[in-house]
């Protein structure tokens, strides 16, 4: 019986450009099924674009699944009160959160300011997940221009800053500096703490490019559900030109590694 | 399953790739080994170089490989590049060329009556279908004045992004029933299948964006769709060997 993926990046909720069906709960648990994941890291994109609702509707998904969710709690650097108030309240609902979600270009503010410092610093502090939202030049920002106008919040000069900094919590770059696959295999070689998350990573040959030069020890599978296919995604790993061993590494073995390392705190 | 792609490139992209496909033989020999029976190819140099020097290399590479059935990227009518129509069928039809593509924002005009209306009126009649890519050279906006202008054009939008702004689509598809869809990185999770049901699956071609993207991505994801068997079929090949075959040249 096939074990099952974890998948360390998917959504539900609204979509603003576009008709978000099927990222609900009950319809979530049946697409997991099908691409054979077995648990999902996620947030609530209420968490991400409504500060004032926070990451309550994130956290009510996950307690009411709490095999086969796990929670990533979003910060908000323009809103160190709102932040203030979330992290307060993290310790106290350890079991659901697996870590923290940043996205610097969704909230117009560079990874290494200083509205991150306290989360991060809060992070570190816990050895806690830290996934950012990162990007390069990959193929699909020409038509994503706002991606090409506020890239350098979450490219790779950015990340090494921050990495720089925090050697404890422990780093996933959401779409591996998509695009900038040179640039990631060398931060991931540089800082220890740090792994790569392959949602748009659909450029021909760039799972295997990145498994050699990075390590598939150090790759994470994660889809960006429902903005992106589950099964499309896990297509991109199933097809790669890399081994059996690799493919483990990438849907499960690494996770696996890194629960263990965060339960233990 | 029968494979047949009706948006994959030739050439040598300016633009950095991982694993470029150097020659055509090469996308020959990658496409029989991935699964795919036959492709509806464009050339790269017809987007970056123009359809001029982009038309002629196309027609010179599928040449020698009869797995290949090319597209030709159009000009305004007015262009000095820009033969008339049935020149134009001519040549199409002489260089097994069965569709058209047209990059209106990277050439520099307007895909509509005014630009291009000779041209389009006669492929309208010919029933050729043009390929449009939302990644290369239109945008929604454009899109909807042109079908708007032509509502029988068959148009196959292809390229699309992962973040699908869907609203577009939808709204596209359920008022133009000459308007098809490509799978090239399409949609939100459970998008293909939804589109099929609402639209039908003769609205949906495989289509993969190889070379920069794997066939076998597509194929995996193909091979998995909640979909009966005969839609996936059709949706893999049977629907671009029909729009193909009923063009009249």
């Amino acid at each position: 019986m096939f074990p099952g993926i974890y998948d360390t990046h998917i959504h539900v909720g609204w979509h603003a450009p576009g008709v978000f069906e099927g990222s609900r709960g009950e319809t979530l648990l049946r697409d997991m099924d099908r691409a054979g994941v077995l648990q999902a890291w996620c947030c609530h994109t209420s968490a991400l674009w409504t500060p004032s609702r926070g990451n309550r509707d994130t956290l009510a998904l996950v307690r009411s699944h709490p095999e086969r969710l796990r929670g990533l709690m979003v910060v908000y650097p323009q809103y160190p009160e709102v932040t203030s108030r979330a992290l307060a309240e993290f310790d106290s609902n350890r079991r659901w959160w697996i870590g923290l979600k940043l996205h610097p270009s969704a909230h117009r503010h560079p990874l290494s300011g200083t509205g991150y410092e306290r989360a991060l610093a809060f992070a570190d502090e816990r050895r806690l997940i830290v996934l950012v939202h990162t990007w390069g030049d990959g193929h699909i920002q020409e038509d994503y221009s706002w991606q090409q106008e506020i890239r350098g919040l979450n490219g790779h000069e950015e990340l090494r800053r921050v990495l720089e900094r925090y050697h404890d919590a422990i780093f996933i770059a959401g779409h591996s500096l998509n695009g900038h696959w040179e640039h990631a295999a060398k931060l991931v070689r540089g800082f220890p703490n740090l792994f790569l998350e392959i949602s748009t990573v659909n450029d021909r040959g760039a799972i295997a490019w990145l498994c050699e030069r990075a390590g598939s020890d150090r790759i994470l599978f994660g889809s960006d559900y429902p903005f992106v296919s589950m099964r499309y995604t896990r297509g991109t790993v199933e097809i790669a030109d890399i081994t059996g061993a690799d493919r483990e590494n990438i849907f499960r073995r690494n996770v696996e590694r890194l629960l263990a390392r965060v339960e233990k705190g | 399953m029968r494979f047949l792609d009706c948006n994959a490139w030739l050439g040598i992209s300016p633009v950095r790739q991982v694993a470029p496909v150097l020659t055509t033989s090469e996308f020959v020999e990658t496409m029989r080994r991935e699964g795919v029976d036959g492709a509806l190819v464009w050339h790269v140099a017809q987007y970056y170089d123009g359809p001029t020097p982009g038309n002629e290399m196309l027609a010179e590479e599928i040449a020698p490989h009869p797995e290949l059935t090319g597209s030709w990227a159009i000009l305004p009518d007015a262009d000095w590049e820009m033969p008339s129509p049935d020149e134009l069928f001519r040549r199409m039809r002489n260089a097994r060329i069965r569709a058209l593509r047209a990059f209106p924002a990277r050439h520099g005009f307007f895909l509509d009556g005014l630009y291009c209306g000779k041209t389009l009126g006669a492929i309208v009649e010919n029933r050729v279908p043009l390929f449009l890519s939302m990644r290369r050279g239109t945008d929604y906006a454009s899109v909807y004045s042109l079908l708007r202008e032509f509502p029988r054009l068959r148009v196959v939008l292809c390229d699309h992004s992962e973040y699908s702004p869907d609203r577009h689509l939808l709204t596209l598809m359920r008022n133009f029933p000459n308007l098809y869809l490509d799978t090239t990185c399409f949609g939100l999770h459970g998008h293909i299948e939804r589109f099929a049901r609402e639209f039908g699956p003769e609205r949906l071609l495989f289509g993969s964006g190889f070379p920069e993207i794997p066939f076998k991505t597509t194929i995996y994801e193909m091979e998995r769709l909640d979909l009966p068997e005969d839609a996936r079929a059709a949706i893999a090949g049977g629907n671009l060997e029909r729009l193909l075959s009923e063009v009249r040249l």
